[in-house]
């Protein structure tokens, strides 16, 4: 059973179909790409997956649950994580703060004793800080996890991003164009970051990208879409050599 | 040997938290020096009783702008705590030991069920409609004539009553001559108390939550908060700030009316928040304070008193618009930005 | 009875619809709340007072010195205000704040320089028309056409002349305007005036029909964002539907309901409405 099951997505914005009867699959363990040019519909696909929008019709289901109907909170509880194509982080906080408040699925102290600081959130609070330094640790921000936020360059909010969405413990991430004004090291060092969550931890993985070579080098399979269709569904070799794809990216000949 | 270790505890304790002593001589002088040398003073003491009741209002409304909304109306919510003790106390004969955390809850109510509507509204949208919602429950007050008794207010709402158990006296009487000290005894108390809860809160998961509500909704979603839930959280306890607010109030000056908490009202429980400095949980009670005595400062020259207020808001906004504690706190940073 | 009702609220929706078009604008192209939006049709109010009831002066030369106070306000109150506000301030509600103060100011600048006292002013023209099975005074008449002047003089401002389609691309979008090339610090503050004025345009016309006082502000700024959370705000059909609906529900609700009342369904009715559209009919989604 596929992990992730996208069955007739469509979605209108007035008249116009941002995604259009959209079905694919994601298995376990797996990094998708999903590449297509501008405005084809790859960000909308994210929104809709993780219930920032609501489908005008099909279903989504993950692990053989119905979820187009629920709340983004609830999606992430169930296991499905998202980054944002423009970056999205908190701001005003630390790095290292950042990372802890994304633990709060994993604190199982109700709110009251939250309130309190019984105990159970005692000890809950040391284990969620120890998680967050190893996971600074591998994505690399242990340097700066006092740092705040908004004094980062571009790069390492990025990968707070990805901090944050490994805090949660998914079982599905979804990426937004996480590669976006990366320099080459910093690229590189996304590229180990990303299979190495897919290998240590088991992750899914959907990479919405345009950096053609990273899209390559790391999915194991590639979606392309253009005007809210799924136009092809290879794995990345056969890709550059589908017409339809090209054709998106380069336009028709004209002769 | 014991006061060598008692020494050590003392100094570790002053290494580990210096904002303790700054606690205890507060709280020292709260509760020892100014009953001592200004019981008698009720001028004074009633100054302070009514900063610190306006200050259980403005706590409310600060919690409110730490998840990101500008709340204006919690005049609406100190009216129905005002009236829900006013009608406890006067028509149902109930304590007003009992009424004050009554008249807490059923304003928390109200602010859970306007909470679900309203909080789905955002930025500018919710604090226009928060302005409105003054205006609602000075209306409802005003019609609703069988339980309020309409334009006529609510008048000889009596004093806070002796607590006895059994031969004991807990709490005395304010049926009194000397009920000012008692009231101070009585808000000092209570605002201390709150203000604690709210600290406790707001140093919580909790309060983080709410602090990354106010940056990023979106985000806070994404990672499998419940926003709606802690939204609602946030301006329940506002609303029950109000509640006790209102109480304290009713009982204090011994009536109420529709208009007696309106929009400006809510106005002012704002500013105090900005005056104070809205990082700050401790903000909206030092701006109470300083704009209550301020004001009484100016009762000389009443006829300008409104306009004076009005242009240092004025120039408060473009002087210092981050508070009065963003300053200390700059000008530390300077200092040691300089030693480095 | 009913035909009464629907010329009242014609009459009264179109100029309501003008004070919802300022309060638009302002927030349109500035992002922030007009507390003194109410405060502005007071002063308007006072100005007529005192140059056409006091002095004598022709109404319409009331309406220009009306234009040129809160216009002269309003660029104050911009430059040298809103305009440092809005760069040094590290949270956004310290603008709204600012807001606040001025509309304290002027009201209680109103209450030292003009006292408690409720004015009126003397009609303008007499006469009553009795057509529809209704009474129209002629001078509510002549009180809609000027509204109904001043909102077309407006849209066509808005959308025939440089200025207005420039106002029209900051309420979109102020990074690219800049980089347009449009000053716009400038056009701040022309649109902060233009807004502050047809405030001030309402209170001269309204002036002729209520009372006058000082306090009148207050209500008025709320009624304001009635209107815009009715019909949207920022959109400048949002403002007039805005106004003529409340316009309408003022109308018929004094008329069925009387006084207190019809305000208290009116906010109620809002609470209701914003469950279903939280932008207003025509709004768009803040943030």
């Amino acid at each position: 059973m596929a992990l992730l099951e996208v069955r007739n997505l469509t979605k209108y914005f007035g008249g116009l179909a941002a995604v259009n009867n959209l079905s694919f699959e994601v298995n376990e363990r797996e990094i998708l790409g999903l590449i297509g040019p501008n405005g084809a519909g790859k960000s909308t696909l994210f929104n809709l997956i993780t219930s920032y929008y609501k489908p005008s019709k099909g279903i989504i289901i993950f692990n053989g649950k119905n979820i187009t109907n629920l709340k983004t909170h609830q999606i992430a509880q169930l296991g499905i994580v998202r980054t944002f194509q423009k970056t999205n982080v908190f701001m005003d906080m630390s790095v290292s703060k950042n990372i802890n408040i994304a633990h709060h699925l994993k604190c199982k102290t109700s709110d009251w004793g939250k309130f309190i600081f019984n105990s159970k959130a005692r000890k809950e609070e040391q284990e969620i800080i120890r998680n967050t330094d190893e996971i600074m640790e591998s994505i690399g921000l242990l340097p700066y996890k006092s740092e705040q936020a908004k004094n980062l360059p571009h790069g390492l909010l990025r990968l707070l991003e990805i901090g944050i969405a490994l805090a949660v413990e998914p079982k599905l991430i979804l990426l937004d164009e996480p590669f976006t004004g990366m320099n080459p090291n910093e690229t590189n060092k996304l590229i180990e970051t990303v299979k190495s969550i897919q290998q240590k931890k088991g992750y899914t993985i959907i990479l919405v990208e345009h950096n053609m070579p990273v899209v390559m080098e790391i999915s194991d399979r590639i979606i392309v879409m253009n005007f809210g269709n799924k136009i092809a569904e290879e794995r990345p070799i056969e890709i550059l050599k589908n017409q339809m794809v090209i054709e998106a990216y380069i336009g028709k000949d004209t002769e | 040997m014991s006061s060598n270790n008692f020494f050590n505890k003392v100094r570790l304790l002053k290494l580990k938290d210096n904002k303790l002593i700054i606690i205890i001589i507060i709280a020292a002088i709260y509760f020892v020096t100014i009953p001592l040398f200004f019981r008698n003073s009720s001028y004074l003491l009633s100054v302070i009783i009514y900063s610190s009741i306006l200050s259980c209002a403005s706590l409310g409304v600060w919690l409110t702008f730490s998840i990101g909304r500008i709340n204006i109306g919690q005049a609406a919510f100190v009216g129905i705590g005002g009236y829900a003790t006013a009608i406890l106390m006067t028509k149902l004969d109930i304590s007003f030991w009992i009424s004050l955390p009554l008249s807490g809850i059923i304003a928390a109510f109200f602010s859970l069920l306007l909470g679900f509507v309203l909080l789905r509204l955002k930025g500018i949208y919710f604090s226009m409609i928060t302005l409105t919602l003054t205006n609602l429950t000075n209306l409802v007050f005003l019609n609703a004539v069988f339980i309020t008794r309409g334009a006529n207010g609510i008048m000889n709402i009596p004093r806070p009553g002796a607590v006895n158990i059994g031969n004991f006296t807990i709490i005395p009487s304010f049926r009194t001559d000397n009920y000012y000290i008692l009231f101070y005894y009585l808000v000092s108390i209570i605002l201390i108390v709150c203000f604690i809860c709210v600290w406790r809160l707001y140093n919580s998961r909790i309060g983080w939550i709410f602090r990354a509500l106010r940056q990023s909704e979106t985000l806070t979603q994404s990672i499998g908060i419940n926003i709606i839930k802690y939204r609602i959280m946030a301006y329940t306890i506002c609303g029950f700030l109000g509640g006790i607010s209102g109480s304290l109030f009713v009982v204090y000056i011994q009536n109420i009316f529709p208009e007696s908490f309106k929009v400006a009202d809510s106005i002012n429980y704002m500013l105090y928040c900005f005056l104070g400095g809205l990082d700050y949980i401790f903000g909206p009670i030092l701006g109470s304070f300083l704009l209550t005595i301020f004001f009484e400062m100016l009762r000389g020259i009443q006829k300008y008193q409104q306009v004076i207020y009005s242009i240092i808001l004025i120039c408060i906004m473009l002087w210092i618009p981050n508070g009065i504690f963003s300053i200390k706190l700059s000008k530390n940073k300077e200092q040691i930005k300089n030693l480095r | 009875m009913i035909n009464q009702m629907i010329i009242n609220a014609i009459v009264l929706g179109s100029t309501y619809a003008l004070i919802a078009l300022g309060l638009t604008l302002i927030f349109g192209i500035m992002k922030i709340i007009n507390f003194a939006h109410g405060q502005m049709y007071m002063l308007g109010t006072f100005v007529t007072y005192y140059i056409y009831n006091i002095s004598g002066y022709n109404f319409f030369i009331a309406l220009l010195c009306t234009i040129f106070v809160l216009t002269f306000i309003g660029v104050v109150f911009e430059k040298y205000l809103f305009h440092r506000v809005l760069i040094q301030a590290k949270r956004e509600e310290v603008a709204m704040l600012l807001s606040v103060g001025t509309a304290l100011l002027i009201e209680n600048s109103a209450l030292i320089f003009f006292g408690e006292k409720r004015r009126g002013v003397k009609p303008i023209v007499e006469g009553v028309y009795h057509i529809f099975n209704a009474y129209i005074p002629v001078q509510r008449i002549f009180i809609f056409l000027i509204s109904i002047s001043a909102i077309v003089i407006f849209l066509l401002l808005m959308q025939k002349t440089r200025t207005g389609r420039a106002l029209r691309a900051l309420a979109q979008d102020k990074e690219v305007t800049y980089l347009m090339g449009v000053n716009v610090n400038k056009l701040s503050m022309i649109g902060y005036a233009i807004g502050a004025s047809l405030a001030g345009i309402s209170g001269a016309i309204l002036a002729l029909e209520y009372p006058i006082f000082a306090g009148s502000g207050t209500s008025i700024s709320i009624k304001a964002f009635t209107m815009v959370m009715i019909g949207g705000a920022g959109v400048i059909p949002g403002a007039i539907i805005g106004g003529f609906i409340l316009g309408i529900f003022e109308s018929f609700g004094y008329g069925i309901f009387g006084g207190t009342q019809t305000y208290l369904l009116i906010y109620a009715f809002l609470i209701v409405f914003l469950i279903f559209r939280p932008n207003g009919i025509m709004g768009k989604p803040w943030g």
